[in-house]
């Protein structure tokens, strides 16, 4: 060995002492000086944004000049999205921000995991081994903590009310063995007191603050890091006193940002993007990491106005990351930082909120879709509202129009900019569902004149849609109460001729019965109610039943199925069916976990017309332990008679039937 | 990282970087590239590392990151080179076969011969350099010098 060692050296230093390098440090310096290169989105893909109807926000990110383009929008200004970026080979990571229509990148200083303050004017990161602020240009830099070595914080969220809320690892390496499962930790944004919001033997990490500030998004697994399996790091939201955990995903999740509009959160799983309703729904992939040539897409964060949001990114057949961004709904991308070192972790700036003016910008607006007839031959109306506000540029719509994947306001011949997207995705079919931040001509079109309007509801696995005028309702007379009448009074239950055909009815529920939706009563006319209420304190409620009358279901032999979706703890886990036969005035409960195959019998109460389920805890244990949904009755067999899919002959199972994975 | 540094840091290791670029690329030309770019991406950094031994460890590190990055062209340069000509006096295998058996190791096994015989670092730093623990550069080291052992034997 001492002689391979010798004769190396020997050989080495004959081919080697000579060289020295050539280049003058002149030519060097002047390399690094040199600013980074800032990709911006080409017209083509401008011309690509255009034509998509529900991107057309994203025209605006396309350059710089067209900032202050006429046309619809974001309100006001897109601010700056801050980043981490980090040198292929560099240990030390860095703040940089970028205005978000692209331009010029700061680098601002040494940090990771940069959070905005809610009014915008400052940033949170993660420095050294504590967390840090400073001011937007990276002046005035303040540090809060300072845990004890090896220890160190990281992904700080800053909260309302003044509060950070971060990750606490009691590591001195990110590789190494954790000591013990990492925990949140609350400070304020001016120092003082540390709070360990979860003191569990769980791994908690990744905040995100709800903006009301009463809740965090977080990310959960099971003993310490190295401990969780694959897939094992489960979304999770609780009160910001760290009480109320709610599990929201079953197939794993991270790098969670809440909407500021509160409605959902963003996180990443396996590569690509998602969102799920923040109370309790089902996942959404989004289309744009899969379907759009991107092998990663991770740490997503939204815009201020809920439909766009900055993501990291990484194109096929390069090995570094960059921010990129997009809209909720499409498969459009825009590279917003692209270059050869890797950034991540973008953090949008919010932006001021805009002042409404009371009342001249503001529109309501009723509309009836048909709905088909009931069993009877009743006809079934569903009537809703739209309400337009200008000045907070915001468009909803409440209805109660099942099985949409998309509400759009349109006219007849109208230019892209008369074409306002209200939702584009299956959101949980929320009673009510906004779009914000809207601007520009369109609106101001529509609460002119709404008779020149249409809403368009659709499905997009269907490819069915529903069309129905806009009628005014004189604004100042519609108080909230009678907004609820009117939006509620007259719900019917959409039958074989709907956009889903699918006699549905659904709920949710979770552990700490927060985030239960408030039952749908059954209909008079209707002859099968389904499911009405969950309750999801250790047990789970149902019950099914008619209003008015006896149907046929009630008669001995009669069987219904019902499928459940949802997720739970456990990976993997998808969804149950339930049987429910009735014999001799007792209904017998078959409930079948497709996992494991286990049948579990239960009997129900029958009260009336009504059957009342209660599946105790224990009884499905895995059923028990996550947060679901259930969507379908999908098949009920009456005593003797045929036998019914979905309640309408032709419709099939439910074709939108989501799982959690 | 101010230029001063910038400055001191190439006086004080742009020699040794080149060498090492030269191990792992075993052209001339490329070694010459990497190390200048090396040194852009030290001078990039506004803030340094914290010490000179970091300094030095990330500067290798690139190096060897370049290098490899770097060396997928080179061989198919090198492939389409060798069909239309001669190989250049300093790729033709001479009598000094230790050096050629050396650039036919797998790369980080050279980086660790050069850093521990050429170098004469530590192995703390040297694995520092290659971004590994010491048991895997002693691993490193002892099959390259293996493999050379068993080529001078072969040819005895």
């Amino acid at each position: 060995m001492n002689n391979d060692g010798s004769k190396l050296r020997e050989v080495m230093a004959r081919h080697l002492d000579e060289l020295q390098p050539a280049t003058p440090i002149e030519q060097i310096r002047r390399r690094a000086r040199r600013g980074r290169l800032v990709m911006r989105i080409s017209l083509a893909a401008l011309a690509v944004f255009v034509t998509a109807s529900a991107t057309f926000v994203l025209a605006r990110l396309s350059d710089g000049s067209s900032h202050h383009a006429v046309g619809p929008g974001p309100a006001a200004e897109d601010g700056l999205i801050a980043f981490t970026t980090q040198d292929n080979n560099d240990p030390q990571p860095w703040i940089a921000v970028v205005p978000a229509p692209g331009g010029e990148i700061t680098r601002l200083r040494e940090g990771r995991d940069p959070s905005w303050s809610p009014d915008g004017t400052r940033i949170a990161f993660a420095c050294d081994r504590g967390i840090c602020t400073m001011n937007a240009d990276g002046s005035a830099v303040h540090q809060l903590t300072n845990p004890e070595a090896p220890g160190f914080d990281e992904a700080p969220d800053w909260g309302p009310q003044g509060r950070i809320a971060f990750t606490r690892n009691y590591m001195d390496h990110p590789r190494l063995e954790s000591a013990r499962p990492r925990d949140i930790v609350l400070v304020g944004d001016d120092g003082g007191e540390q709070i360990t919001i979860t003191n569990h033997q769980s791994d908690d990490s990744e905040p995100t603050w709800s903006p009301d500030g009463k809740s965090i998004a977080y990310i959960r697994a099971q003993g310490r890091p190295s401990e969780a399996p694959p897939g094992g790091w489960q979304l999770w939201t609780m009160n910001a006193d760290g009480t109320g955990s709610i599990q929201l995903t079953g197939a794993g999740a991270g790098r969670p940002d809440w909407s500021p509009d509160g409605r959902s959160i963003l996180f990443d799983e396996a590569s690509a993007l998602w969102t799920i309703p923040s109370e309790v729904g089902e996942p959404d992939k989004l289309p744009v990491v899969s379907g759009s040539g991107f092998d990663v897409g991770s740490s997503p964060s939204w815009a201020p106005e809920a439909r766009r949001f900055a993501f990291t990114c990484s194109s096929k057949g390069t090995d570094d990351n960059d921010i990129c961004l997009s809209e909720v709904g499409s498969d459009e991308w825009t590279a917003l930082v692209a270059t050869r070192e890797n950034e991540a972790s973008p953090a949008w700036q919010p932006t001021a909120p805009i002042e409404g003016s009371d009342g001249e910008t503001f529109g309501r607006y009723k509309f009836t879709i048909g709905g088909g007839f009931s069993r009877n031959g009743e006809p079934i109306e569903n009537t809703g509202l739209v309400e337009v506000d200008a000045s907070e540029g915001s468009v909803c719509v409440e209805s109660n129009v099942k099985g949409a994947t998309s509400a759009h306001l349109l006219r007849e011949g109208a230019e892209a900019w008369d074409h306002i997207v209200i939702f584009e995705i299956p959101r949980d079919y929320r009673p009510s569902m906004c779009s914000r931040g809207l601007d520009g001509p369109s609106l101001q079109a529509v609460i002119d004149d709404p008779t020149m309007y249409l809403i368009e509801f659709s499905n997009k696995f269907t490819g069915k849609t529903l069309t129905a005028p806009l009628e005014i309702i004189d604004g100042a007379s519609v108080d909230d109460g009678n907004r609820q009448n009117e939006s509620t009074g007259q719900q019917g239950r959409v039958s074989c001729d709907d956009t889903d055909g699918d006699l549905m009815s659904e709920g949710s529920g979770d552990r700490s019965g927060r985030g239960a939706q408030a039952p749908e009563q059954p209909q008079a006319g209707a002859d099968l109610a389904g499911f009405s209420m969950s309750r999801y304190d250790g047990t789970l409620e149902m019950n099914w039943g008619t209003h008015g009358q006896v149907p046929d279901f009630l008669a001995d032999g009669a069987k219904l199925t019902f499928v459940l979706t949802g997720s739970s703890k456990e990976p993997g886990y998808t969804f149950a069916s339930i049987t429910a036969t009735l014999r001799n005035d007792r209904w017998k409960v078959l409930i079948r976990n497709t996992d494991d195959e286990a049948d579990y019998l239960q009997t129900p109460e029958v009260a009336g017309n009504m059957v009342n389920l209660v599946i105790e805890p224990g009884l499905v244990p895995r059923l028990m332990r996550g947060t679901f949904r259930w969507r379908a009755i999908s098949k009920w067999e009456p005593a003797g008679g045929p036998v019914y899919n979905d309640y309408c002959p032709d419709s099939g199972f439910p074709r939108f039937e989501g799982t959690s994975s | 990282m101010t230029e001063d540094r910038l400055d001191g840091l190439y006086r004080a290791h742009a020699a040794d970087a080149l060498r090492l670029a030269f191990v792992l690329t075993g052209r001339r030309e490329a070694a010459e590239d990497i190390t200048q770019d090396a040194f852009v991406r030290m001078g990039r950094k506004i803030f340094g590392l914290k010490d000179l031994d970091h300094e030095r460890a990330y500067l290798f590190r690139t190096v060897i990151n370049l290098s490899r990055s770097r060396g997928r062209k080179l061989q198919r340069e090198r492939a389409a080179v060798a069909k239309l000509k001669p190989q250049s006096p300093s790729e033709i295998p001479g009598p000094d076969d230790t050096w050629t058996r050396l650039l036919m190791l797998p790369p980080r096994q050279r980086a660790a011969l050069f850093f521990r015989y050429y170098l004469d670092q530590s192995e703390t730093t040297s694995a520092e350099a290659l971004n590994c623990s010491t048991s895997a550069l002693k691993s490193l080291v002892n099959r390259g010098l293996k493999t050379l052992r068993e080529a001078q034997g072969d040819e005895r």
